[in-house]
């Protein structure tokens, strides 16, 4: 069984190691510390034998630590996106929208292909479905355990076949005030550092509240500059500003523009490319989502890195393939 | 001279997966098939060769099913659900023993609730000719959102949410997990046939009905993240699509088509063709033309 140093980290009750280093943390503690702290009796011969089969585990029962997810970054072309904003600023219900977008159609021209974080989807969504028999619609909160821990979808490009990995590594708004505060913080944020993509989610609501405006927009001044000072972003990082809530900014879009004025000038050059998008995900002024915009969003996930040079492969309509499997037409 | 089946079943033994969440239908085609085997429509289909050794479960619940009535659900102490057919083709001659492990809903949803599966039913993988995957056309493939307007009247109200509850989560996801299981820690062939089979496709296309009456567009529709999944998979999944309803309309309510002998109420949709030919996933899965 893994123990850890820190009285804080889950390990020893379900496997996830606080920091998402899964087998490389340097806080576990050697097996032989753990045979001398913990006592376990071991199990009679009795109880082993009345086992009626022999259980395998399966993956995806929690989002994947660094320790899986570079598993998949290894398998070919994949993307890490990292997700940082206010507390409820509206980064887990647009991770909830593009699962449930996907649950009933290819998205911005990619279909499914699979993924490994199904359950921890489904529970995002849960206290938004009429199953829950939940009367007003909310998001599960994210928990700090989770900030180096990522989402998994690989999503299969319908125009060239191209399948591509996602990482998407939702920090919560506790962590991202507290990396604003301290750079010991931000620099546990270990994901940023091979993102490809940080967006920063802005609260709608909140730009629209003269009361909660500056803190907002100066926290998310901040953390780009964090980011920035640290070196965990820069060139190599594609920005993303997204206002959410969109159906609660009404009436105060000269903010938004003031603030994505003010972001360009100020990080335009620092970081890769910056880029600004106002969205709802879960609307509740009987409007409904914002999806091409959240496709559009997705698109630019995959279809951009300036990390390493994108590979350009040959247009070949799925209807033209001499064979299923061959993206290439041969 | 006709040839003892028992030797022909010991040179080709062929082994169809049933996926399946609970109450899918799988049941009900197994039995369907049973008739259906027994009764060829033509010359060409798949025809059974003899009685299996073991036929417990599929006696277990011939009587209710062919009396038209809905049979209860598969109980799960009952290890031994396994049904063999025994079938021939007349086409080729080939003659085997078909063999439908009947692995029930539970343990499929277990796989996903739990998060592990039987070592025994892993390596019992590897051998599998292909998948018979079961949906209902009848059934939610996900949970409803309270979007646009329910979410407004929703807000104006007060109430308890449910906490959450694994089993509830949408029936198209469970199943693609499941999938994944199969062809990335099973062992399967790869790329695997897979015949989708939408079970009670006597529900599709009544009045009012605005869904596609051809099952791979319904599929693409109604069951969207399963057909990207399938079809963005190709080195995994070779697949086709079928609609069935095993008892030719809903159980229990049968009506006139009780007077029909099961093996001729039962039908098939493939593309947009009808079949009586229940038999015709199995030859497309096995390569039996």
């Amino acid at each position: 069984m893994l123990r850890c140093k820190l009285d804080n980290c889950p390990v020893a009750k379900d496997g996830r190691c606080l920091e998402g280093r899964g087998a490389d943390c340097p806080n576990l503690l050697p097996e032989a510390d753990v045979s001398a702290t913990v006592a376990e009796a071991p199990k009679s011969a009795e109880v082993r034998n009345s086992l009626p089969t022999v259980l395998e585990p399966l993956p995806g029962r929690a989002p994947l630590d660094v320790a899986e997810a570079r598993m998949f970054t290894q398998r070919g072309p994949s993307i890490v996106v990292a997700l940082a904003g206010m507390p409820e600023c509206g980064k887990t219900s647009l991770l909830a929208r593009l699962h449930q977008m996907f649950q009933a159609g290819s998205v911005a021209g990619f279909d499914f292909a699979g993924s490994h974080t199904l359950p921890y989807f489904e529970e995002l969504n849960w206290l938004a479905t009429i199953e829950s028999g939940v009367q007003q619609p909310t998001m599960k909160r994210s928990s700090s355990q989770f900030d180096n821990s990522f989402l998994h979808i690989a999503v299969q490009s319908i125009d060239n076949g191209t399948r591509t990995e996602l990482l998407l590594n939702d920090i919560t708004g506790e962590t991202f005030e507290k990396a604003v505060a301290s750079q010991v913080e931000c620099d546990k944020l270990i994901s940023l550092a091979r993102a490809d993509h940080l967006v920063v989610v802005v609260d709608g609501a909140a730009l629209a509240e003269l009361l909660l405006r500056h803190h907002h927009i100066e926290q998310t001044r901040d953390f780009l500059q964090r980011v920035l000072q640290s070196g965990q972003c820069g060139p190599q990082t594609a920005l993303h500003i997204l206002i959410s809530k969109l159906d609660k900014l009404h009436g105060q879009e000269a903010v938004a523009v003031k603030m994505e004025t003010e972001s360009r000038a100020r990080f335009g050059a620092a970081f890769g490319s910056i880029n600004f998008w106002r969205i709802a995900a879960r609307p509740m002024d009987g409007s409904l989502p914002t999806e091409e915009r959240i496709g559009r969003l997705f698109a630019s996930w995959v279809g951009t890195t300036h990390r390493y040079p994108m590979p350009i492969l040959p247009v070949v309509p799925r209807s033209a393939w001499a064979r299923d499997f061959c993206r290439y037409g041969i | 001279m006709e040839s003892d089946p028992r030797q022909a079943m010991a040179v080709d033994i062929q082994r169809v997966l049933i996926i399946g969440l609970p109450e899918t239908g799988k049941t009900s085609f197994i039995q369907a098939l049973d008739e259906v085997l027994k009764h060829p429509a033509s010359a060409q289909d798949l025809c059974a060769s003899g009685l299996a050794h073991d036929r417990s479960y599929i006696q277990s619940g011939k009587a209710d099913f062919l009396a038209g009535k809905k049979l209860g659900r598969t109980l799960r102490p009952l290890e031994n659900t396994s049904v063999e057919l025994w079938f021939e083709h007349p086409p080729t001659g080939k003659r085997g023993r078909l063999h439908l492990p009947d692995k029930k809903g539970e343990i499929f949803r277990d796989q996903w609730v739990n998060r592990q599966w039987d070592k025994d039913y892993r390596l019992s993988l590897k051998g599998i000719a292909g998948a018979l995957i079961f949906l209902r056309a009848d059934e939610k493939p996900r949970n409803d959102e309270r979007l646009g307007i329910l979410a407004m009247e929703a807000s104006k109200q007060g109430g308890t949410p449910r906490p959450w509850d694994i089993k509830a989560a949408s029936a198209q996801v469970q199943l693609v997990d499941v999938l994944q299981f199969i062809i990335e820690y099973g062992g399967v062939p790869r790329p695997l046939r897979v015949a989708v089979l939408i079970s009670a496709w006597d529900t599709v296309g009544n009045e009012g009905d605005l869904r596609p009456r051809e099952p791979a567009k319904f599929l693409e529709r109604e069951w969207s993240l399963l057909a990207q999944y399938v079809r963005a998979n190709p080195q995994y999944f070779n697949s086709r699509i079928f609609g069935v309803s095993a008892y030719g309309g809903p159980p229990d309510a049968l009506g006139p088509l009780l007077e029909q002998a099961p093996h001729e109420r039962a039908w098939l949709v493939d593309g947009t063709e009808t079949t009586r030919d229940l038999t015709r996933p199995l030859r497309w899965l096995l390569e039996l033309h």
